[in-house]
């Protein structure tokens, strides 16, 4: 039993194995950066690299066709071959630690990867001068929020996720027995005057007298953001409570009542809230003399955490962020003529192991060249 | 004697370079050599004017020379000082490139059978409303996706964009006399001022006086638009912002003041002296000013005139012809007197090597930063590195591969960032992201060196690919010797490629919250990576043996020209600071090229002429190769 | 050196079915559950509804009919101008960024607004009809349009200026003064409401008021660069 399963381990821990994985590494990425270009970066990551195989539509139909592997599998294969590499052929003598220490370092840096690409969530948040917030938003996902405003000191949040929200669906809230029943949905609109629809029956949702929202193609631009459009009606019990249509670009709430409580009804980037509060105090763009290259972002930022009595503030700028409560923030970017900043808020739990896994994979390496050169200079001495 | 003699060929080339590279004495006539020297702020940077006109005249005419009127050519400075001070000669000079068939067809002019592709501003002129409308239009399409024609186009846009902003540096374009001009504006502040204060507290007020300080300001409003070139330091200023000021500002500040600043006062008497063709009035209005500037702002000139000396010796230039001679010499020493002629290309090659380090010290000094802060510099940074190492190289083995390569290497590379140079100011600022020493100092560095490390492995397989094949100079000893090498620099290139990764992932990790981001450089930087661990695992299994790591290698320049080149041209991403457009086609032909070499290199090695002429009985390779490497010594098993 | 890993892939072709194999085989299973539930696990909150509790909000809310205009943000960009002679501030509305009044003999008046939108608020050709429907002109669309405007320049940039008047027979004659310019990321509405032969005698001043308005940043209005996306990521090539 033991000889078969070894028959069938032998070629999981061969280096041909490796090699196979590492040029197919390098077909992925390549193909990978060059449709980069067309669907920008966030979707290329999702379609080749946070996924098992890469799929080609076939046209006229709705099937997709696997024609190769994507970043999971080969990363997989590629983590599964080292760790048996390493169990069935190394032995653990010094002449090898170099290259033991380098692939341990791999593993774990693969590893890394792995959970990262998991469990980091990234957002951001939008300050104008003097603003303060305790939640960002995310910049390529919605929801639909039904807020509960009845108690007097707080507010209940119920976030529906984008990935619910389509035509025809019907959610049930977990609370108040309340329904959400979606009609028309446009993951991508614009904003435009009735006036200029360009027929009556165009498909559109009347927002206001002065707007409708027409669906667009979604966006892939690195610096744009979808705006959904949807028409959405609360039930209560079977009954309805209210039909309105909401468009992200509209980021007021809409209220209205059931069952004795005062609700609120907004569609909006998916809101990370956090336990403490964000304040922008000072936003600075240094440039060069003369010029308008920039030589400097930075944020003078206020952090304030009641439960945990900080009231601190803080420099956020290029190369250097703030890090606190397990998150990072970070200086992305600016708007309103330098009166708004922008802050990359990442959360990723793992973000220490890359360091870790370089610390060794540098180790390694360096045991192991230096193994290297100091016998071939031996050699030469030698000759 | 024989021994001296690469000695003394390697002086006299040295001499005849060294003389290349001695600025020219300063003849009669106008003072070019110190107005060169003289101090402007452009782009956030203090440079000579040489260097402002090197730069503007590569950006509008794709050289740093140009020809006069009588067809004669002449430095960049000597147009700058045209443009600057007698704008309606500039306007005829044919300086404006445009190459492109379809500009060409909005002008009309595409039968025009002109072998070179040069004209006047003039001959532009008329089309100005056209051009803009072109190029506004061209704007719209985001800049990865537009075709040559809207490149070109707005290209075009901006160098007569530029030029109208030059035009109006120093003086206000078409004043017949700016020297005058000045001076009459002067004596007209005091008297608009009390005009304008008699009109505002609603007294009598003068009203000549009144509407002529009005015609005035708002004749320098005008100029305030096309600010580029800073050329009146403003020592009275505390900010440091404001330590330059544009022809604009200056004028209208004096306003305030109530009178013009002195170097406002020197530029419009240079102007003045230059349009009259008053050599001596000039040069002494240029040597006032620079003992001005001397006392008041002593700082800001060693490194403009550094920067002078370093433009008009042209370093890399100079190395490039070295290599070239470099390389004749150590491939010459592979047919005839090997060592002779080996000992005078490695001389000659180390001297180039020698004005490479100081061409890149001199940048280091002029912009206070690691070698590497753009595309221009990496070229510069790779050459250097791979020809540090070829010559290490050949003091080990001394067998000439070594020269031939370092050479090779030390002249594409050159050659290449010459023709970056075309784009703009090599020293220019770096933009916030980029503003730290240390990742600069690391990251970058090391992904460069992996970078060289990979051509330079390329091209000893290319030399094993083509001696194999076509010389019989390729005996064991040659093929076993270039394994090595081939060995070594990929362990080299894989060394610091994978450590320049790293460090990008962690300089990335603080800077934008993520470790890795399949931005498209980040992911050219692991192809070259993964490339380079391919070759060194398919070693290691003995899947390749010496002409299979050779033909890897050479593959590896594929890999490595899409990761330095290829990823500009995408421009999507974190990473798009430089951008390619005609680089395309040459991009192109290198990768066939070397996919060629690799076809060549898959001939079965029994009619290799190399491998052939190792089994003629006594076969000592017919062409003179000293031993290379040590004898092969028992190593233990494991 | 290279003996070490010849000695390698001889290992790799004969590998022994030693101890390490054993126990691999026995740890084999091991890390594969925890991958699996690892990835199970993080199906991802993006597909979960979620439910929590935040500190009260002071949100704006709208009115049930959805019906919320958009409230422009103040103006980014600091704008001066110079008000003409003999006209009166006024104090500012929600709307408006400026707001004056003239007045005239038989107590005739004239109403002039200064209003900023983000964008292009619609585009010229919606808001000139808008201030045609306000004095009951029909519409025009495409190139009747660009008759009804003119063009005219303020401090280098260009100003549309729309002159429009209720036709005869409507009822209470008025007349609406109106001038549209355009920065990088705003557009600025200035407008005069009042009496058709009044507004005639404002007119000059009018003109001039528009003629000087400053705005920060103005950007050269020839050979310019296409107007810019407002929000900028640090990492720009800027």
């Amino acid at each position: 039993m033991i000889d078969k399963l070894a028959k069938f381990f032998k070629p999981i821990a061969s280096l041909k194995l490796t090699i196979i994985c590492l040029a197919c590494a390098l077909v992925l990425i390549t193909v990978g950066t060059l449709d980069q270009v067309n669907i920008g970066i966030f979707e290329a990551q999702n379609r080749y690299f946070k996924s098992f195989f890469l799929y080609f539509p076939l046209p006229g139909t709705d099937l997709k066709i696997p024609w190769f592997f994507g970043g999971y599998t080969i990363g997989g294969i590629l983590l599964i071959n080292l760790i048996a590499a390493h169990v069935a052929r190394f032995k653990f003598t010094w002449k090898k630690a170099g290259i033991v220490v380098l692939h341990s370092g791999l593993i774990l840096l693969l590893i890394g990867q792995l959970l990262t690409s998991l469990f980091q969530v990234e957002s951001q948040m939008r300050l104008d001068q003097g603003e303060a917030r305790n939640y960002s938003e995310s910049f390529y996902h919605d929801e639909l929020a039904i807020i509960d405003t009845s108690a007097p000191d707080s507010d209940q949040v119920i976030s529906i996720p984008d990935s619910k929200l389509r035509k025809g669906n019907r959610v049930n809230l977990p609370l108040d027995s309340l329904e959400v029943a979606l009609g028309d949905y446009y993951p991508n609109s614009a904003l435009i005057n009735p006036s200029q629809l360009p027929s009556p029956d165009y498909p559109h949702l009347k927002l206001g007298p002065m707007a409708v929202a027409v669906p667009v193609a979604k966006t892939y631009k690195q610096d744009e953001r979808n705006m959904p459009a949807a028409s959405v009606s609360v039930f209560q019990n079977g009954k309805s409570v209210g039909a309105w249509n909401l468009a992200g670009g509209f980021p007021k709430p809409i209220t209205f009542q059931a069952g004795g409580k005062s609700y609120q009804i907004v569609l909006r980037p998916k809101r990370y809230y956090k336990p403490f509060f964000v304040r922008l105090d000072e936003f600075r763009h240094d440039r060069y003399a003369g010029t308008d290259i920039a030589k400097n972002f930075s944020s003078r930022v206020r952090l304030i955490d009641q439960n945990k009595h900080q009231d601190r503030e803080s420099l956020i700028f290029m190369n250097h962020p703030l890090r606190y409560a397990g998150l990072t923030f970070y200086q992305a970017g600016f708007d309103n003529n330098d009166h708004t900043t922008i802050l990359q808020v990442v959360k990723n739990p793992s973000w220490l192991i890359p360091y870790v896994s370089c610390a060794l994979m540098a180790l390694g390496m360096i045991v192991q060249f230096g193994m290297h050169l100091t016998s071939f200079v031996r050699r030469r001495v030698i000759a | 004697m024989k021994k001296y003699l690469p000695w003394i060929i390697g002086l006299v080339f040295v001499l005849w370079i060294a003389g290349r590279m001695i600025p020219p004495r300063p003849g009669p006539g106008f003072d070019f050599a110190r107005f060169s020297q003289l101090p402007v702020l452009v782009d956030g940077r203090v440079m000579p004017m040489d260097s402002l006109a090197r730069v503007s005249l590569s950006i509008i005419r794709g050289r740093q020379t140009y020809e006069t009127a009588d067809g004669k050519p002449a430095p960049a400075i000597r147009w700058l000082a045209e443009t600057l001070m007698v704008p309606e000669h500039a306007d005829g000079l044919r300086v404006f490139h445009v190459e492109n068939p379809e500009v060409l067809d909005l002008f009309g002019w595409s039968d025009r059978k002109e072998k070179d592709k040069f004209f006047s501003f003039t001959e532009l002129a008329p089309f100005r409303g056209e051009i803009q409308k072109q190029s506004e239009l061209a704007e719209q399409t985001e800049a990865e996706v537009r075709n040559t024609f809207q490149r070109e186009i707005i290209k075009l846009k901006n160098a007569m964009l530029l030029y109208l902003r030059l035009k109006n540096s120093i003086q206000v374009e078409g004043s017949p006399d700016f020297g005058r001009e000045v001076e009459v504006f002067e004596q007209l502040i005091q008297p608009g001022m009390q005009a304008i204060q008699d009109r505002d507290a609603g007294r009598e007020f003068n009203a000549p006086d009144f509407e002529n300080l009005l015609l005035f300001t708002k004749r320098y409003q005008n100029v305030v638009q096309a600010k580029y070139a800073y050329a009146f330091p403003n020592s009275a200023s505390g900010k440091p912002d404001e330590q330059w000021q544009p022809l604009g500002e200056a004028l209208l500040g004096a306003i305030s003041t109530g009178q013009i600043s002195y170097p406002v006062r020197a530029y419009s008497q240079m102007a003045s002296a230059y349009r009259k063709g008053d050599e001596t009035a000039f040069n002494r209005v240029v040597g006032q000013y620079s003992q001005y500037l001397k006392q008041t702002i002593p700082r800001e000139l060693t490194r403009p005139r550094v920067e002078v000396l370093f433009n008009q010796s042209a370093p890399f230039l100079q190395a490039m012809v070295l290599y070239v001679l470099g390389f004749l010499f150590a491939a010459l020493s592979w047919l005839v007197w090997p060592k002779t002629l080996g000992k005078t290309g490695l001389i000659l090659i180390a001297v180039a090597f020698a004005l490479h380090t100081l061409g890149l010290a001199t940048r280091m000094y002029l912009q206070g930063r690691p070698p590497v802060t753009n595309l221009y510099s990496s070229a510069i940074f790779i050459g250097w590195a791979a020809v540090l190492v070829c010559l290490v190289l050949e003091r080990i083995y001394r067998n000439g591969i070594g020269s031939v390569c370092a050479s090779t290497i030390g002249f594409v590379t050159l050659l290449i960032a010459y023709n970056l140079q075309l784009d703009g100011d090599t020293l220019e600022m770096l933009r916030a992201v980029l503003d730290t020493n240390v990742w600069l100092a690391t990251h970058v560095v090391c992904i460069t060196l992996g970078m060289s490390g990979t051509f330079l492995a390329g091209l000893l397989g290319i030399v094993y690919v083509l001696r194999g094949l076509f010389t019989t100079a390729f005996s064991e000893e040659v093929g076993k010797s270039l394994g090595r090498m081939i060995y070594g620099v990929v362990c080299f290139a894989t060394l610091f490629s994978l450590v320049g990764t790293i460090l990008g992932g962690i300089w990335a990790d603080q800077s934008w919250g993520r470790f890795w981001g399949w931005d498209p450089k980040e992911n050219a930087a692991l192809g070259i990576v993964l490339w380079n661990a391919i070759i060194l695992h398919a070693r290691w299994g003995g899947y390749a043996r010496e002409r299979g790591v050779a033909l890897l290698a050479v593959f590896g320049n594929v890999v490595a020209s899409l990761s330095w080149f290829g990823v500009n041209m995408l421009g999507v991403g974190l990473h798009s600071y430089g951008f390619m457009d005609q680089a395309f086609g040459v991009l192109m032909g290198f990768i066939a090229s070397q996919l060629a070499i690799i076809g060549l290199g898959l001939v079965p090695t029994r009619y290799w002429r190399g491998i052939k002429a190792r089994e003629k009985p006594g076969a000592a390779a017919s062409l003179p190769i000293p031993p290379t490497s040590p004898p092969a010594t028992a190593v233990p098993r494991a | 050196m290279i003996t070490h890993f010849c000695a390698l892939s001889r290992c790799a072709a004969h590998a022994p079915v030693g101890k390490s194999f054993r126990i691999a085989a026995a740890l084999a299973c091991r890390p594969a559950n925890l991958a699996l539930a690892v990835l199970l696990l993080s199906s991802c909150d993006q597909s979960k509804i979620q439910v929590y509790r935040i500190p009260k909000e002071n949100v704006q809310v709208a009115m049930e009919s959805g019906s919320s205009a958009i409230v422009p943000p103040p103006p980014s960009a600091p704008v001066k101008w110079t008000k003409p002679e003999g006209w009166e501030e006024q104090p500012l509305s929600e709307m408006r960024q400026g707001s004056f009044r003239a007045s005239g003999p038989n107590g005739k008046t004239a109403d002039i607004s200064v209003v900023s939108f983000p964008g292009d608020a619609g585009g010229v050709e919606s808001n000139v009809n808008r201030w045609r429907s306000q004095v009951q002109l029909p519409p025009l669309a495409g190139e009747a349009m660009g008759g009804a405007v003119q063009h005219l320049t303020a401090n280098g940039k260009d100003a549309l200026l729309v002159d429009v008047q209720t036709p005869n027979g409507a009822g209470k004659p008025a007349r609406i003064l109106g001038a549209i310019l355009q920065t990088a990321d705003r557009s600025w509405f200035v407008k005069m409401t009042g009496d058709p032969d009044f507004l005639e005698s404002q007119k000059t001043r009018f003109l001039e008021f528009v003629q000087s308005f400053e705005f920060e940043n103005t950007p050269p209005v020839a050979w310019e660069d296409g107007a810019p996306n407002t929000v900028k990521s640090t990492n720009d090539k800027q």
